[in-house]
Order: C-alpha cells, then structure tokens, then sequence
C-alpha cells in the first residue's frame, strides 16, 4: 500500500528530459564560447548564422512549449485547448530540433575534421551524438505518452514546478538579455554571440530548478504516517 | 513556497481517518509526494485535487482548506 509506482502506469520521465537538455544546453553554451575564443564565430557567412539563429529560435521555442507557465487545470475543456496542443508542438519541435542540430553539427564536424581541427570536430560531434539520442527517443516515446501524462500521480505538482521553474529561467534570461545589452555599449558585434548564451543560460535555469524543486520534495518525503 | 493566505488542516483530517500519505493519495489518484507538498504548504492544490483529497478523506473541501485571516 506504501509504494503505488507499482500499481499505476510509469510517469513520464520528465526530470531526466529535463536534465539532459540542461546538459545538451550547457554543451552548446561551451562550443559557443569555445567559438568565440577562437575567433571562430567571425569566419561564419550569413547562411551559417541564419541556420544557427533559426536553430536556436526552434530549440528554445520548443523548451518554452514544455516549460508551459501556469498551474493547468485539470478540465476537460482546458485540458483540450492547452496540454495536447503544446505536446504536439513540442513533439514537432522536438524532432525539427533534432534533424537541424544533426544537419548542422554534421556538416560543422565534417568540415573541422577535414580541416584537422580535431577539438572543434569533437565539439560539433557531440553536439550531433546528444541530438541522435533525443529525436528517436522523442518518437519511440510518444505514442503512449498523452495517456502516461494523463495518468500521472505527480501531474499537478509538475505543472506547479513547471510554472516556477520557468520564472526563475525568465529572470535568468533578462538578467543574460540585460548584460549582452550594457556590452553591447562597448562591443556591438559580439551582442551576436551572446544572446544565444542567455537563451542557454535561460533554458539551463529552468531545467535545473525543475529537478531541484523535484529533489527537495522528495527529500522531504520522510516517514509516512 | 506557498501562499501564506490558504490554511489548511489535510495532515489533521488525514491522520483523524487514519490514513498514510501513501494511502490518501492512492485514494485520491495522486502521488504521496504531491499530497506531502500540500500538506507542507509547498504546493497549492487546484479545485480539483481539493475536492479529491476531500471526497477521498469524506469530508468537505471548506473543512480542509480555507483562507487565512
């Protein structure tokens, strides 16, 4: 009686999700400012950083999908017009995401290897690892997943986790938005590279606050009675 | 983490049915970890987990949670 994990259909694994896209998020910051040191950024041509920009924009589109704000009633009306809706859209982004990231790093990671830079190849190698991990798992998950969500035991503290979890990534994100704007008083050309860093670094917060809130409660579950 | 202006006696009521957290959340279709944060204060049920956690424990959604003066 004491465990009902047993009993009920497994929740979704929302807390690694969210954890590996800090981690793909804070990788993507590193290979970012590892760019940025080595003078990379400013060989890239104009199609090179409209790809970037746009794959930014849909990656960090998507985590604002799934960061939904607000503690969703549990209404069959509501329900309808707001949680099914954002999962497909998130499933959409999830995979065009994915597909972008691939096409992109590969092409990056051939022409460093090509070029002998074996870190920059690297870099954009694991960028493309992390994003082969996430587009199939996306699909072969995704069926089942609007009824495991449903029946989740955790639905309500999720969304209530999810609501500030996404605050604290707002803040995060104006406080990077703010300093790229004061640097861009001294340095206008590098505001380029780090508007992308504050979108990371805002997406980084969310994800880890949501986990942390998580491991709190469950830390202090303590005794039943 | 809550909001200071919603009291609540669910940890009361529960413990008067004689019930674990474990057991009033199976009742009521949720997690032991989300009826612990109610309790705690952490998390703010919505209508709807309110009026479960009532029906569960046979009592009335006032009696459990109302707001603090």
């Amino acid at each position: 009686m004491t465990d009902q994990s047993s009993k009920r259909p497994r929740a979704p694994r929302i807390r690694l999700g969210s954890a590996v896209i800090a981690v793909m998020s804070f990788i993507c910051a590193g290979v970012t400012l590892w760019m940025w040191h080595a003078g990379r950024l400013d060989t890239l041509d104009m199609s090179t950083e409209l790809i970037l920009c746009l794959v930014v924009g849909v990656t960090f589109g998507g985590l604002a999908l799934t960061y939904t704000p607000g503690d969703i009633p549990d209404t069959g009306l509501i329900r309808k017009v707001t949680v099914k809706p954002s999962l497909s859209w998130q499933l959409v982004n999830n995979v065009f995401a994915g597909l972008l990231w691939t096409a992109w790093g590969t092409l990056q990671a051939s022409r460093a290897f090509g070029d002998g830079d074996l870190i920059a190849g690297y870099s954009y190698a694991s960028l493309v690892l992390g994003w082969l991990y996430v587009s199939p798992a996306t699909l072969m998950g995704w069926a089942p997943q609007g009824k495991r969500l449903r029946d989740d035991p955790d639905r309500e503290l999720n969304h209530a986790f999810r609501a500030r979890a996404t605050a604290s990534g707002f803040w995060a994100l104006l406080a990077g938005g703010a300093v790229a704007f004061l640097i861009s008083f001294s340095a206008p050309d590098r505001v380029t590279y780090l508007l992308p860093l504050a979108l990371w670094l805002g997406g980084s917060v969310a994800c880890i606050h949501f986990v942390w809130l998580h491991h709190q409660a469950d830390k202090d579950l303590g005794a039943d009675g | 983490m809550g909001d200071p202006r919603l009291a609540s006696r669910l940890k009361e009521a529960r413990q008067a049915a004689g019930l674990t957290q474990a057991e009033l959340a199976e009742k009521a279709g949720v997690s032991r970890k989300t009826v612990n944060t109610v309790e705690n204060g952490v998390f703010i049920p919505s209508t709807i987990l309110a009026l479960s956690l009532a029906r569960a424990l046979d009592a009335k959604v006032e009696d459990l949670f109302w707001l603090a003066d």
